[in-house]
């Protein structure tokens, strides 16, 4: 038992208090008399009258009860064995591997199901390893299909340390085909491991990554990881396919614990989907799908007072395609001043208002500009044709000395104005426009154009299903690491100490109205 | 001569007045400050127990009778306290003696050693030798009032002692009205205050305020009339004002006193209410005198009981004193003091 407020013990010493304040109780109400000899035919015991009295005998009964309001008010509290249990899941691909009994996970959460069936009392918390930090509550029926249901954007990793509390057990459901999981942290160690699985051949898609094809416009490559999860050899046969129709088809032999690329090229679309056959324990990792739309090209409605130099670097960027102005769908605009767009839409604006006339001066750029993407220019080739006049907010890019030539201006949609002359004989042929058109774009839409890559990992070793050795578990026994749950008993001892001081207040009561009553009629 | 008239207050201011507040009495008290001041040893001893205002001291004051009821007192114990005046019938002469005085009495020859201021001229003349005067012994009126300041007295409200107090007064004031000297002795376990014999009325003025400044204590004090007889003559006549609460009444102490005076009156006050008990049921007496405790049951039969008590008491020291010749009443504080001072000397001269 514990004390929530064991200060409230020192009140005890104050009990010879209540003792004290019984001592002229009713056995010591002295009268005096002019001469004791008048009353010595009346005395009741002269040895009672030679020794001290005792006190009020109630004296005990009000020092019980004040000695359990002082009990109650220091706040009792039972303990209770009970057992606090985390049980931890392997959320990993390989768990949902199906067996003959069903996935991984529901065999495991159901063995501990029948574990935690035999604890008198244990409180469940289950956690995943994937996503330790929000707690899935205790152990229940549909635990196994909504694990199943969740999408994890993280791998499974080892529980943080700050999860694994002293007070409490922390049970494992795992296949052990990831020793890493087990490894946690300050060399603990769980403190009871379920092992599940039995099957060990697995053939799993790890990656597939997709960039456009450098040489050929409109096309894609592709480039798939094939891997062995398993313990033999398998021959598996990877099938791409893009849209509704299948672009590639590649027979692959793979050995245990091997994996291979598949490569393939197949015309520009929306997403891709590659399936091995046939199917295994593991389905999850037979069939992975990639959306393309990173690697779609951004149409630019090209205002046709453009200068042709720009519309061709426009035409020719690989992440860009040019259409004609007033084109619906455009994801942004080239604005030349002769064409004005209904819709707002982002637009690179090119002020050619003025004569052009050399940028004479050096070359500075924005600090918002990282320096991998500030290009070499040289300064003597480039031609302005306005002046630019920065609002407040704006951001000058880039300027030739004091003449802003680059400018993105505040606000939505965004808008990158410049006054750089593309139109000029000395830029018409110069080879650095099109590594300004393809900044002026990165600016415009934020994001690199070039070298895009979609991707789909499952990280390494995701294919892997082969059940690990078995998992040594932590030396405490369970019945040391219990931990203990108190209850609250000072309601119990406030309600009886309640009783007893509402008794003590009527039997007073009671006897101050018939000593009332007895010296009325005294006096009477 | 007319004795002045005084006027004396009903009510006695706290001990310790300064004597102004008499002055404001009248210009026929100023005598009385001149009598307070030559008188050090009875002020010293009032002031001894009047300045004594402990939380255990009886705190109420007393109401002396004032002077026209001590007169009509007076009045009507005249009779009674004029041991010269012939009785009824003329039977029996007056005992007179001779001795210090003033009253003259005789004659007698000139022996070596008289007093030359005593010889009586117009007799040595006339009779061709030297005569002086003889006087009549005063010690035959002298009076002394013993009243009890024992912690027995101050029960149940003190009552007791008002009663000891007008009745001493009462007497001092009669006794000095006819000539006589009279002292008082308060007593408890020892004299506690001491005013000696004088006459006169500023010497009542005395005694009034001591008798007004008396505080009797209300637990402690044991009752010792013996104490008092060291301080009697051997022709004096005393009266014993008390409850006599003793075991043995006092009766041992009443016999000593009656050795040293010629006479002796005892005037037992006693309170039939003091044998009532609170309906407590058991409960713990307390001994004011001793202190001694004693648990008794209290209901109807103890009360009958120390009633009983209290008179076997009684009767026990009226037996005594009949035996002893003393002049014995016992005065239940229901009765006016005048009514049982008079009752009182009319069985004493009855007896004598």
């Amino acid at each position: 038992m514990t004390l929530a407020s064991p200060l409230w013990l020192l009140g005890l010493a104050l009990l010879p208090v209540v003792r004290w304040l019984h001592r002229a109780g009713r056995h010591r109400r002295v009268v005096a008399v002019p001469h004791l000899a008048l009353w010595r035919d009346a005395a009741v015991s002269l040895a009672a009258a030679s020794r001290r009295q005792p006190p009020d005998p109630a004296w005990r009964r009000r020092a019980l009860l004040a000695a359990l309001l002082l009990l109650a008010l220091a706040g009792p509290r039972l303990e209770q064995p009970t057992q606090r249990i985390t049980l931890w899941i392997d959320d990993s691909p390989s768990m949902f591997t199906r067996e003959a009994e069903g996935t991984r996970i529901a065999i495991g959460l159901a063995r501990a199901r029948s574990l935690l069936a035999s604890q008198a009392r244990a409180e469940v918390e289950v956690r995943t390893l994937a996503d330790p930090w929000h707690p899935l509550g205790p152990l229940a029926d549909d635990t196994a299909s909504t694990l199943a249901a969740r999408r994890l954007r993280d791998p499974p990793a080892p529980p943080p340390p700050a999860l694994l509390a002293g007070q409490r057990q922390h049970w494992l459901v795992t296949d052990a085909a990831h020793p890493e999981l087990i490894a946690w942290p300050g060399s603990r160690r769980p403190d009871r491991v379920i092992r599940v699985g039995a099957v060990t051949r697995n053939v799993g898609i790890e990656r597939l990554a997709a960039r456009r094809a450098p040489g050929e416009r409109g096309r894609i490559e592709l480039l798939a990881k094939v891997a062995n999860g398993g313990s033999a050899v398998e021959n598996r046969t990877l099938v791409l396919i893009a849209g509704d129709s299948e672009v590639s088809r590649t027979a692959v032999r793979l050995d245990p614990e091997a994996s291979t690329f598949v490569s393939a090229v197949i015309p520009d679309s929306n997403a891709v989907e590659a399936r091995l056959l046939p199917g295994d324990a593991l389905a999850q990792d037979d069939e992975i799908a990639l959306d393309l739309a990173p690697l779609r090209r951004h149409r630019i409605a090209i205002d046709p007072a453009c200068p042709r130099t720009l519309v061709l670097a426009i035409a020719t960027h690989p992440a860009l395609s040019a259409l004609p102005a007033g084109t619906a769908g455009a994801d942004a605009a080239l604005d030349c001043a002769s064409v004005r767009t209904a819709t707002p839409i982002p637009r690179i604006q090119v002020r050619t208002d003025r004569l052009s006339q050399p940028a004479a001066e050096p070359l500075r750029w924005s600090s918002t500009v990282p320096a991998s993407q500030r290009i070499r220019l040289d300064v003597d080739r480039l031609r302005y044709s306005a002046p630019l006049s920065p609002r407040p907010g704006d951001d000058v890019l880039l300027a030739a000395g004091d003449q802003p030539l680059v400018v993105r201006r505040v606000g939505e949609p965004a808008v990158i104005e410049t006054t750089l002359d593309f139109g000029a004989a000395e830029m018409a042929s110069d080879a650095q426009v099109p590594l300004l058109v393809n900044w002026l774009a990165e600016c415009l839409f934020d994001a690199p154009l070039l070298d895009a890559i979609a991707l789909v990992d499952r990280g390494a070793r995701s294919s892997a299903v082969v059940p690990g050795p078995r998992t040594p578990v932590a030396s405490t026994a369970p019945s040391e690491a219990r931990a203990r749950e108190s209850r609250d008993e000072s309601r119990i001892l406030l309600v009886l100490v309640g009783l007893g001081l509402a008794w003590e207040i009527v039997a007073l009561a009671r006897q101050w109205w018939r000593l009332s009553a007895r010296v009325d009629a005294g006096s009477a | 001569m007319a004795a002045p008239r005084l006027k004396l207050p009903r009510a006695k201011p706290p001990p310790g007045s300064p004597p102004a507040r008499f002055a404001r009495l009248g210009r026929g008290l100023s005598f009385l400050e001149r009598a307070l001041r030559i008188v050090p040893g009875t002020s010293r001893a009032s002031r001894g127990l009047a300045s004594s205002t402990g939380a255990d001291r009886t705190e109420a004051f007393v109401e002396l009778p004032d002077e026209a009821e001590l007169r009509s007192f007076a009045r009507a114990a005249a009779q009674l306290l004029i041991d010269r005046a012939p009785r009824l019938g003329g039977s029996k002469a007056v005992a007179r003696h001779a001795g210090a005085g003033i009253q003259h009495l005789d004659h007698r020859d000139y022996i070596p050693g008289d007093e030359i201021r005593h010889i009586d001229w117009r007799q040595t003349a006339r009779f061709g030798r030297a005569l002086v005067h003889r006087f009549e012994a005063e010690t035959i009126s002298d009076w002394t009032i013993l009243i009890d300041a024992s912690s027995s007295m101050t029960a149940n409200g003190a009552v007791k002692w008002r009663c000891a107090v007008q009745a001493a007064a009462a007497m001092s004031h009669a006794l000095i009205e006819f000539g006589h000297r009279v002292g008082l002795l308060a007593f408890g376990s020892r004299v506690l205050a001491r005013c000696p014999l004088g006459r006169g009325q500023h010497h009542y003025a005395v005694i009034a305020r001591l008798l007004a400044g008396l505080r009797p204590m209300s637990s402690g004090e044991r009752s010792a009339l013996g104490a008092c007889a060291l301080h009697l003559s051997g022709t004096a006549s005393a009266l014993a004002i008390s409850d006599f609460l003793a075991d043995d009444e006092m009766c041992f102490e009443l016999a000593v006193l009656r050795a040293r005076c010629a006479t002796l009156h005892a005037l037992q006050v006693s309170d039939v209410t003091e044998v009532r008990l609170p309906p407590f049921g058991e409960i713990e007496l307390s001994d004011l005198e001793t202190g001694t405790r004693l648990q008794v049951l209290a209901d109807d039969r103890t009360a009958t009981s120390a009633a009983d008590q209290r008179a076997a008491m009684t009767a026990r020291l009226r037996t005594f004193c009949s035996r002893s010749g003393i002049a014995f009443s016992d005065w239940e504080v229901a009765r006016p003091w005048r009514e049982a001072l008079i009752a009182h000397l009319v069985r004493a001269r009855s007896n004598g």
